[in-house]
């Protein structure tokens, strides 16, 4: 009984960091109907910077998670001009491609820069913990359920609440539509990928502190996890996103306990494709937004 | 790219391209059989089949399909069992990953009937993924990450292959059968309703486009074909191992389509023998190389993505000279 | 009456684009179908064609039921359209797409495309002279094997409705087809349409915005606005009818 809880606790943190992924990622097929492929490893780029910087400041928390959103924003400023911009008007699925190509090369730079071995995680976080009946509960846990219900209410906030927010919205119905209401799509897309990639850093710094580890090839299983969670809780949706995530990450937990850890990856495939079989939107999604 | 179709020996190279196959198959005498050209030109062979399949449902019907490699590893699979634990011979294990490989591909091509697009592509990616853990995991079948080892090569009477000489004509001709039923495929009904497909759903459903079943037409025979090489490969290498056909594999003979030609079969040949012969000449560079094919997929997706040889040189109206 | 709908309707989440429509369209007639901007006349043509299912109503061709059938089943069963952006598809040649349209007609299956037996072969004959002669038969023989995007915009026109011939249908839906053209290419589709009626015997709805053009024409005129019908009458009655003429607010009735 007792593993039961602490396996749903480290499914829900584990599940945050899904959901922050996977929230980005949404919100970049939400707004410009293309998959980033290249997701994942902005979530790696950006646990790594958090590292590096860490190490000068011997292994700071804060310092990790406010360099990794850094990076991870300027990356996915350099990833909107370079790889979604030019393909914008294409209507294949040309966004994947490219954004495929810059997966490639973010890995290749990674593994140039960092080495191919996987690294021990040194970002310290305060070592408190709680007891609550039999369970504990540590810092690092409550941290990561307060970071992602601040991260819910401030997009929620920026979304429907400031200018920025409505001219995403709109041009997530329909860019020809917004741009002729004045609204500078350049600029949509740019916040939106800055944002997005600024919460994958996030997640990567957060998950990798979590994990104790990192290494370059994290970034492929970060996209799939990503493209999961986002699929389950409804592509465009920030809350079924969220939900999506925490889904995926309990599901995960307490088949870890059951089945080897194999399998483990092939369950939240086969969570996928039950779901785009039976409810392609996902839980929150809307329906006929897709670009077939 | 320019340079390529302002070459005026291109359009005189169509005509006479039997001597380019008449060229392809003396090339082991005049490479005088070493063994590591021989191997290159067998692979240029499997990636020319796989290309030409992958085309059916990538550049034919516009779907993304981003788990052919497993198609290719259940081909494989079955063919290589069938040898190692049945005793089947080498030419019966051919239809049969034909139909396993052709089954995979349906469940594959399911998706496509609900979602599209770029949504589509991480689906078959995920299929494919899900294949391969399957492939490890289920080690009392399949022997699991050990892989299958001393597959037989095949025999004709009582000739067994064993110089790679053999294997290169059976893979030539797997990869010329792929090419003449794809181009019969491209060039029929079913072919331009594929196009419709790919261009304009709606419009082809109001022309009387079944779509559903002109999509899982599409994955189902891309697939099976796939699985023929697949069984080819287990033969040739004689030890297959679910590591065999990861997804970037699946990446790679996507990129082939792309660079070359999608929807274009000699475009995909090119392609494919161009980017099949690249990781040889360039081997000196190492993992560098993935950074090449990811720039390389970016640039030809923005600046030629119809490719080296893509629609845009198709033949119109081929369909009137075979009919 | 080949076609009829009754207490038609279809809302978008709170937008109501077409409601309690009845229509009936006899065998051979023109009908033309014509409204102001988001009146609901393409909605009528997609509801009919099948690409998506009414909310409310009922779609009865040749007497029985079609609302709610797959678009391919309903293409068919006789019933075809063009678009009001030309859908013609690219890297295919006139010729090809016209042929495309007759597809769903044609016995070939994919076995028989690879094999190409003899059967195939006479069946693919057939095929590909029957493209040939619709093409020649609206005056564009000599342009049967050129892309058919490369032609100029009023030709592409005539292509894609020589598609929707070649399918067969009893009835033809053109969406907008004048659109784009010019004064002298408008006549000539409106005699195109007529002979259509007369010589092929097909019935036809036409959706237009030059409503001068559809006068001409049709034998009667069906005027929505805002998803409702508002009028059902000969030419000559619709151009006096003051409904008609304040949905249009004057500017092009008169």
């Amino acid at each position: 009984m007792l593993l039961i809880y602490q396996q749903l606790l480290n499914g829900l943190v584990v599940g945050i960091g899904y959901a922050l992924v996977g929230l980005g990622f949404s919100m970049i097929f939400g707004v410009m109907r293309v998959i980033n492929f290249a997701h994942g490893n902005v979530y790696m780029v950006g646990a790594f910077a958090g590292l590096t910087a860490a190490k000068y400041c011997g292994g700071n928390f804060y310092v990790a998670i406010v360099t990794g959103m850094v990076v991870g924003a300027l990356l996915g400023l350099i990833l909107e001009r370079l790889v979604f911009r030019p393909v914008r008007h294409m209507e294949t699925f040309a966004g994947l491609l490219t954004s495929t190509g810059a997966l490639f090369a973010l890995g290749i730079i990674g593994l140039l820069i960092w080495g191919a071995l996987p690294k021990s995680y040194d970002v310290h976080v305060p070592n408190i913990s709680w007891e609550v009946g039999n369970v504990t509960i540590y810092y690092m846990q409550v941290f990561m359920m307060v970071v992602g219900v601040l991260v819910m209410l401030a997009l929620w906030w920026i979304v429907s609440k400031t200018s920025i927010g409505i001219a995403i919205r709109a041009s997530a119905h329909s860019t020809t539509i917004a741009q002729l209401m004045g609204v500078n799509v350049n600029r949509v897309t740019q916040f939106t990928l800055a944002i997005s990639s600024a919460l994958a850093g996030l997640a990567g710094v957060l998950l990798s502190t979590y994990y104790g580890l990192i290494s370059v090839s994290v970034g492929f299983n970060a996209g799939i996890k990503a493209f999961i969670a986002a699929v389950i809780g409804g592509v465009g949706s920030i809350f079924g996103s969220l939900i999506g995530g925490i889904l995926l990450g309990l599901i995960e937990g307490i088949a870890s306990g059951y089945v080897s850890s194999g399998y483990r990856d092939a369950i939240s495939f086969f969570i996928l494709i039950l779901v785009l079989m039976v409810r392609p939107v996902g839980l929150f999604g809307q329906a006929a937004t897709q670009k077939m | 790219m320019r340079l390529l179709s302002s070459i005026k020996i291109t359009p005189w190279l169509g005509k006479h391209s039997w001597l380019l196959l008449i060229l392809w198959l003396i090339l082991p005498i005049l490479l005088r059989n070493r063994s590591y050209w021989m191997h290159i030109l067998i692979m240029l062979a499997v990636y020319v089949l796989l290309t030409q399949s992958l085309n059916l449902v990538l550049g034919l019907a516009g779907q993304l399909q981003l788990g052919h490699a497993a198609c290719f590893g259940i081909g494989a699979y079955v063919a290589g069992l069938l040898m190692v634990d049945r005793g089947f011979s080498f030419w019966s294990t051919l239809p049969l990953a034909f139909l396993g490989a052709a089954l995979v591909g349906i469940l594959m091509g399911l998706p496509s009937l609900r979602v599209g697009g770029d949504y589509l592509g991480v689906v078959t990616l995920g299929f494919g993924e899900i294949v391969r853990l399957l492939l490890t995991n289920l080690m009392s079948i399949t022997r699991g990450p050990m892989g299958l080892l001393n597959i037989p090569g095949p025999s004709i009477g009582g000739f067994v292959f064993t110089s790679k000489i053999p294997y290169f004509y059976l893979a030539t001709a797997l990869a010329l059968f792929t090419w003449f039923v794809m181009q019969r495929i491209m060039n029929s009904k079913v072919g331009l309703q594929l196009m419709a497909v790919r261009t304009d759903e709606q419009c082809a459903q109001v022309l009387g486009v079944n779509k559903g079943f002109v999509k899982l037409f599409a994955f189902c025979v891309s697939a099976a074909f796939a699985g023929l090489g697949g069984a080819f490969y287990a033969s040739y290498f004689s030890f297959i191992s679910p590591d065999s056909f990861l997804f970037i594999d699946s990446l790679i003979v996507l990129l082939m389509v792309i660079v070359g030609g999608k929807g274009n079969l000699i475009g995909c040949a090119i392609g494919a023998c161009i980017l099949g012969i690249a990781p040889e000449l360039f081997r000196f560079l190492g993992d560098y190389r993935m950074l090449i094919y990811g720039l390389l997929l970016t640039t030809m997706v923005i600046y030629k993505p119809v490719g080296i040889w893509g629609l845009d040189k198709r033949k119109f109206n081929t369909i009137r000279k075979m009919g | 009456m080949i076609l009829e709908t009754r207490n038609l309707g279809i809302r978008f989440g709170g937008v109501v684009a077409l409601e309690g429509l009845d229509l009936q369209i006899e065998k051979e007639e023109i009908l033309g179908v014509i409204g102001p901007n988001g009146a609901g006349k393409t909605t009528l043509l997609n509801l009919i064609t099948g690409i998506y299912p009414p909310t409310l109503g009922q779609i009865l061709f040749k007497g029985k039921k079609i609302e709610g059938l797959a678009p391919h089943k309903i293409a068919a069963l006789g019933i075809s359209r063009t678009f009001q952006n030309i859908r013609l598809i690219p890297a295919l040649s006139v010729l090809e797409n016209v042929m495309l349209g007759r597809a769903l007609h044609v016995k070939e299956s994919p076995l028989d495309s690879v094999l190409l037996h003899s059967r195939v072969k006479a069946e693919r004959s057939k095929w590909i002279s029957f493209a040939e002669e619709i093409l020649e038969s609206v005056g564009l023989g000599g342009e049967m094997d050129i892309e058919a995007i490369s032609l100029p915009y009023g030709k592409q026109r005539t292509v894609e409705i020589a598609r929707a011939i070649a399918t067969g249908a009893e009835i033809l839906l053109l969406d907008e087809p004048g659109a784009g053209m010019s004064k002298q290419e408008k006549e000539t589709l409106v005699t195109f349409i007529g002979n259509l009626r007369k010589g092929m015997k097909r019935t036809i709805v036409l959706i237009e915005h030059d409503v001068k053009m559809v006068l001409n024409v049709v034998d009667r005129v069906v005027v929505l606005d805002f998803g409702v019908k508002i009028a059902d009458e000969a030419p000559e009655a619709i151009k006096l009818n003051p409904k008609v003429i304040e949905a249009y607010l004057g500017a092009e009735a008169t």
